[in-house]
């Protein structure tokens, strides 16, 4: 005879908001520092729209329809989003008394009634949220890996150097693409050559890896790929994402030198370089320049599919199972604006 | 015997497969003497180091 146990599969109303307790634990997500569509449906499109107008003598006559006064490309790009899951089982003695890492915000365990349930939530959220946060910034899936790995390296623009493609095969695999990985090879119909393929990214010619003895210069080169490329005054939005060490080059840049080196400045935890925000993020091998507006996770926060459910182990074993179930990808927008270093 | 264009690789279109066909039995270092800087040449010479790992 089979032993049947019911577990509890919290309703969509409870699963979103956990969710959103979720993403307070992911920094880049809690913070908002990049674009973050939580209703994305998957195969749903971005759209990005090229826009140019021609200043013309004035006149009297009607506008004409032929539109020739200004240019309004659209176009859009159906991205579908990855199923994935996390899962796993938090023994009884785990849950008891025990002292937890982190805190969690007041939100999700209030939902929930039974002790373990809540307990176990206590448990495992502020470790999704940390995964998530780091798969947003380095990771990518078998297939991408794959179609990276596929390309013709080289040293031009227009190309992807092969430091860039080691880098991107010793990622994680993850279930879905991180930022660099979806900038560097995507399916965009903004591009200059529609479809699957290389990104239009600016890169930075001959990246190498840094070092406090040269991160200034490098840094440097970067900013000035950059900013050839940008065209107006939009620049005064734009943000560097580094690595996490690359905090730690920059200190020892600064300390390592007769005088403050003036490019990298902090200032109430907060540093720039040469006047641009250098935001810290758990990427690694890269460095993306651009309007964070540009960089896109995707989710569906209200997808019937997301779920968590949580049960007690088969035959009153004494560990609680789990596994939720969510969907992501990220995309990058507008690429000839974003430079990446390392590409 | 007219004198073969050089073929540099940070030129936009032109791929390490084509560069290093150019090269022929030529180091790096020779082949990009006087035509691009030291630290590009230094930095090709490890870019060719990883694919020659592959």
């Amino acid at each position: 005879m089979a032993d049947t146990y019911t577990g509890t599969k919290y309703p969509q109303s409870v699963v979103e908001q956990i969710f959103t307790d979720v993403y307070a634990e992911a920094k880049t997500l809690r913070d908002n520092i990049i674009n973050i569509n939580e209703l994305h449906k998957s195969s749903a499109e971005v759209t990005e729209t090229i826009t140019s107008v021609t200043q013309q003598a004035y006149s009297i006559d009607g506008v004409t329809l032929d539109g020739s006064g200004s240019d309004n490309d659209v176009f859009g790009t159906a991205v579908t989003l990855n199923k994935f899951q996390y899962d796993g089982k938090v023994p009884f003695n785990h849950l008891a008394g025990t002292r937890f890492e982190k805190s969690i915000a007041a939100g999700a365990a209030n939902y929930i009634s039974d002790e373990y349930e809540k307990k176990v939530l206590i448990n495992i959220l502020p470790a999704i949220g940390t995964s998530l946060d780091k798969a947003i910034w380095n990771g990518a899936t078998t297939a991408q890996k794959a179609a990276i790995a596929a390309l013709t390296p080289g040293a031009a623009q227009g190309s992807l150097t092969a430091y860039g493609q080691t880098t991107v095969a010793a990622m994680p695999t993850n279930q879905f693409n991180s930022l660099p990985a979806t900038i560097i090879y995507n399916a965009s119909n903004a591009k200059a050559t529609p479809g699957a393929g290389l990104g239009d990214y600016r890169k930075v010619l001959t990246p190498v890896a840094l070092t406090s003895a040269n991160i200034a210069a490098e840094y440097l080169k970067m900013y000035q790929t950059h900013f050839a490329a940008v065209p107006d005054s939009s620049e005064s939005l734009h943000k560097i994402f580094a690595p996490l060490g690359d905090k730690a080059l920059m200190v020892a840049a600064n300390k390592g030198a007769t005088t403050v080196n003036p490019d990298f400045v902090e200032v109430d935890g907060k540093w720039t370089y040469n006047g641009y925000e250098v935001i810290f993020v758990p990427m690694v091998g890269f460095r993306i320049m651009c309007d964070p507006m540009f960089l896109l996770f995707l989710t569906d926060k209200k997808n019937d599919a997301q779920t968590l459910e949580q049960q007690r182990g088969a035959n009153l074993a004494d560990f609680q199972l789990w596994k939720s179930v969510a969907f992501a990808e990220t995309f990058p927008v507008n690429q000839r604006y974003i430079t990446l270093y390392g590409g | 015997m007219a004198k073969e264009d050089f073929v540099n690789p940070f030129t936009e279109g032109v791929n390490y497969e084509q560069f290093k066909e150019a090269l022929g039995k030529k180091t790096v270092a020779e082949y990009c003497k006087d035509k691009l800087t030291s630290e590009e040449i230094s930095w090709l010479e490890s870019e060719l180091s990883i694919l020659n790992k592959k």
